[in-house]
C-alpha cells in the first residue's frame, strides 16, 4: 500500500451510517476498506476524525485564478477537491485575442474580478479551449471540471454582433461544432445566462440567444452526455418558475440534465421558494433534471461612503446626501456639525442596525486594530455611540472605511436547512472566487457543517456529506468521484465534526497586481487527498503535489 | 393593461449590495417583483423626484421602464 488512514469514521458518500474502517489507498486509487492488516509507506491516523470522499463545488469562477494558483486557494483547505468554473456563461475560453478586454470587463462587472488581476496575473497564452485547458494543467493541484461559456462561443463565432441579435443557422451549426471541441478537450457542459449585464450595463452575449440557439446547443449536450448550467431570474418566483418549466422541455426533449441558480431564501419570499420546489418537484416526477443549487451562507452587504448605498435609501436627507454631493461634500457634511446633527437624529431610528455593523476595511494604520470589530464594540472604546462611529471613521478614513451589514438574507437557518436537505436541491452557488473585493466565497462546507449539521442540527453528518459528494458527481456525470468505494479515485477529506468551520474573514494581499480579496482559512479540516496524494495538511499546510485532474 | 408601485423594499442581492425591489401591483390584482439595481434605483428616484424609497409608492410603472431604459443606454466607462 502506499498510504493506509486509519480508523476513521468512514462518512462514504452514499448516506449510509457511519462506521470505523481503514482506507487503504494504491497509487491514485481506494483498493480496500475495512481491517487494514498490513503496513504503508505513508499512515494517516484519522481516528476520531471523519473521513469523507472530497467535496465538490459546483458553481465557482476559479477560472483566472488557476492561471497563477492551481489549488485555488483556500479551496482545498475547505475539503473541496473538485472545482466546476466557467459558470454563469463565462468562461476564460475559447476566446480570440480581440476579445480579451471585452471578457476582463464582464468578469468584472459580473463577478468584481479585479482589471489588475488580469494585466498582471494573467500572461494571454491561449484562444482555443484545448489552449486553455493545457495551459491550467500544468500545474494543477485540485481536480477541475470546466464549463463552456455560451457567451464566449457567441463571441467567438459572432464577434461583435453576438451583443446585438439572434445567431443565423449558419452560427448556430458553428457554435455547435466549437462545444463539440469544448467538449471534446474537457468540458462537463455548457454555462448561460439570462439575466447577466456585461460592463457597459449592456446584456452579455448569452442573452440575445433564440430558443433556436439553445436547441442547437443542447443537442450538442445531448449527444455528449454533458449538463447546462444556467443563471436564471432568481429575484423573481414568476420568472423562475417559467425557467424551470423551459429547463423541463430541454431536459426531457434532449435527455440532458440541467441545474440553475442561485436560489436564495430570504423572509420576504419564503412562499416563493415553496413553490419554486414545488415545481421543481412535479418537473422532475415527469422525468426532468432540472436542479437548483442553493448556497450555505447568509447573504452579507458591503458598503462605505464613497459610493452611494441603497442601505440609506430609507432616510431622505443621507441619500440625497450620498446621491447628490460628491466626495467633499459628503465629507464637509459629516464635519459640519449642523449637518451631522440633522443626520444623526434622522438615522438613530436605525440603530440596531448600525450597532451590528462591522468594520471590514480601513487604510491608516491607526484605525487598523479596529477591524473587524462591531461599531457597538468600537464605540464602547471610544465612549461614544455606533452611528457617530461609522461617521467619524469614514471621516478619519476620508470615506474610504468600508462597513459590513451581515446576514441581511438567506439567514433563517432552520427554512434554509429545510431546503438544503430536500432531495432535488443541489448544494452549491459558492461563487468561489468571484467578489473577491466584497466578501470571501470559500467555506461555505465548513458553515454547512458547522451551522447546519452541529449548531441546528438540521441534517446529519452522513447527509451533508453525501449532499457535497457523490450527489454533486451523479448530477455532474463526474466519474469515480464522490463515494468512498474501492476502485474509486482517492479524493478524500479528514475532518474534526466537532470543529469543522469556514473560518472567520479576512482581508488579505495575495492578488497578483498587488490586489486583495476577502478569504477565510479552513478550521478542523486535518488532511485532502487528491488522486492519493495529499494536497494539505492541517499542520504543514498545502504539500507540493500536482495531481489535480481536468474531470 | 396599467400598473403602480405598491411597495419597496430593500433585498440583499448576490453581488454583496443592496437592491431595491419594487412591487408592482396591476390593474387585475396581479402583482409582480422588480429589483433594481443602485444604479437604476438612483435614476428613478432622481425621475420621480423622491426623496425616500417611500415616496416611489403609487408611481407608474412607466418610470421603472423608463430608468431601466436609460441606465441600460448609459456608458458608465
Amino acid at each position: 500500500m502506499d498510504t493506509i488512514i486509519r480508523n476513521g469514521m468512514i462518512a462514504d458518500g452514499t448516506g449510509k451510517p457511519l462506521f470505523t474502517a481503514d482506507i487503504g489507498i494504491i497509487n491514485d486509487r481506494i483498493v480496500e476498506i475495512g481491517a487494514i492488516t498490513g503496513q504503508a509507506n505513508h499512515e494517516i491516523d484519522a481516528s476520531g476524525k471523519i473521513v469523507s470522499p472530497g467535496f465538490i463545488d459546483p458553481h465557482t469562477h476559479f477560472d483566472a485564478q488557476l492561471l497563477w494558483d492551481g489549488a485555488a486557494k483556500p479551496a482545498i483547505e475547505h475539503g473541496i477537491t473538485t472545482i466546476v468554473p466557467g459558470n454563469c456563461s463565462l468562461s476564460l475560453a475559447p476566446l480570440k485575442a480581440e476579445h480579451r478586454m471585452k471578457l476582463v470587463g464582464m468578469f468584472n462587472q459580473i463577478e468584481e474580478m479585479p482589471h489588475k488581476a488580469f494585466s498582471e496575473g494573467v500572461t494571454w497564452d491561449w484562444e482555443t479551449f484545448e489552449e486553455y485547458i493545457e495551459r491550467i494543467q500544468r500545474d494543477l493541484s485540485i481536480n477541475v471540471a470546466p464549463l463552456v461559456g455560451h457567451s464566449l462561443l457567441r463571441l467567438w463565432v459572432m464577434s461583435d454582433a453576438a451583443m446585438s441579435r439572434a445567431a443565423t443557422p449558419e452560427e448556430i451549426s458553428d457554435m455547435a461544432d466549437l462545444l463539440s471541441r469544448c467538449i471534446a478537450a474537457g468540458a462537463v457542459g455548457l454555462s448561460t445566462s439570462f439575466v447577466d449585464m456585461d460592463e457597459r450595463l449592456q446584456p452579455v452575449p448569452s442573452r440575445y440567444a433564440c430558443t433556436t440557439e439553445l436547441d442547437g446547443l443542447c443537442k450538442v449536450l445531448s449527444e455528449t452526455g454533458k449538463l447546462l448550467q444556467v443563471v436564471h431570474e432568481f429575484y423573481d418566483t414568476d420568472l423562475t418558475l417559467a425557467r424551470i418549466d423551459q429547463l423541463a422541455e430541454l431536459s426531457l426533449k434532449f435527455d440532458i440534465t440541467t441545474t440553475l441558480s442561485p436560489l436564495f431564501l430570504n423572509a420576504d419570499n419564503q412562499e416563493g421558494v415553496q413553490a419554486i420546489m414545488k415545481r421543481v418537484d412535479a418537473q422532475m416526477q415527469r422525468g426532468a433534471r432540472v436542479w437548483p443549487q442553493v448556497q450555505t451562507r447568509p447573504i452579507d452587504i458591503s458598503f462605505s461612503f464613497a459610493v452611494p448605498s441603497l442601505l440609506f435609501i430609507r432616510l431622505p436627507s443621507w441619500y440625497a446626501l450620498m446621491r447628490f454631493s460628491d466626495h467633499d461634500g459628503i465629507k464637509a457634511a459629516f464635519e459640519d456639525p449642523a449637518k451631522r446633527a440633522a443626520l444623526v437624529q434622522e438615522a438613530s431610528a436605525m440603530m440596531p442596525l448600525w450597532s451590528v455593523l462591522t468594520l471590514r476595511r480601513v487604510n491608516t494604520e491607526k484605525n487598523a486594530h479596529l477591524v473587524g470589530q462591531t461599531l457597538a464594540a468600537i464605540a464602547s472604546e471610544r465612549d461614544s455611540n455606533p452611528l457617530d462611529v461609522m461617521i467619524d471613521l469614514s471621516i478619519e478614513e476620508d470615506l474610504d472605511a468600508h462597513f459590513l451589514a451581515a446576514s441581511m438574507g438567506h439567514n433563517d437557518d432552520l427554512a434554509v436547512a429545510d431546503l438544503l436537505k430536500q432531495p432535488n436541491v443541489m448544494i452549491g452557488a459558492s461563487d468561489g472566487g468571484a467578489h473577491i473585493l466584497s466578501f470571501s466565497t470559500y467555506g461555505d462546507t465548513g458553515y454547512l457543517f458547522s451551522k447546519f449539521v452541529r449548531d441546528c442540527a438540521a441534517m446529519s453528518v452522513e447527509l451533508a456529506v453525501q449532499k457535497i459528494t457523490s450527489e454533486p458527481a451523479e448530477i455532474w456525470g463526474i466519474a469515480e468521484r464522490g463515494q468512498l468505494k474501492p476502485g474509486f479515485i482517492a479524493d478524500i477529506t479528514i475532518f474534526d465534526a466537532a470543529t469543522i468551520a469556514r473560518g472567520e474573514e479576512y482581508y488579505v494581499q495575495d492578488v497578483p497586481g498587488e490586489g486583495f480579496r476577502y478569504v477565510r482559512d479552513a478550521q478542523g479540516v486535518s488532511q485532502v487527498l487528491i488522486s492519493g496524494a495529499v494536497a494539505y495538511d492541517q499542520t504543514y499546510g498545502y504539500s507540493e503535489a500536482r495531481t489535480g485532474k481536468i474531470v | 393593461m396599467s400598473a403602480w408601485v405598491s411597495d419597496v423594499r430593500l433585498a440583499a442581492a448576490h453581488e454583496g449590495v443592496a437592491e431595491l425591489v419594487v412591487t408592482l401591483t396591476y390593474d387585475n390584482g396581479g402583482e409582480s417583483h422588480i429589483p433594481l439595481a443602485p444604479e437604476v434605483s438612483h435614476i428613478l428616484m432622481t425621475r420621480c423626484a423622491a426623496a425616500s424609497a417611500q415616496d416611489l409608492i403609487g408611481q407608474s410603472w412607466t418610470h421603472i421602464r423608463d430608468a431601466l431604459s436609460e441606465a441600460y443606454n448609459s456608458e458608465i466607462r
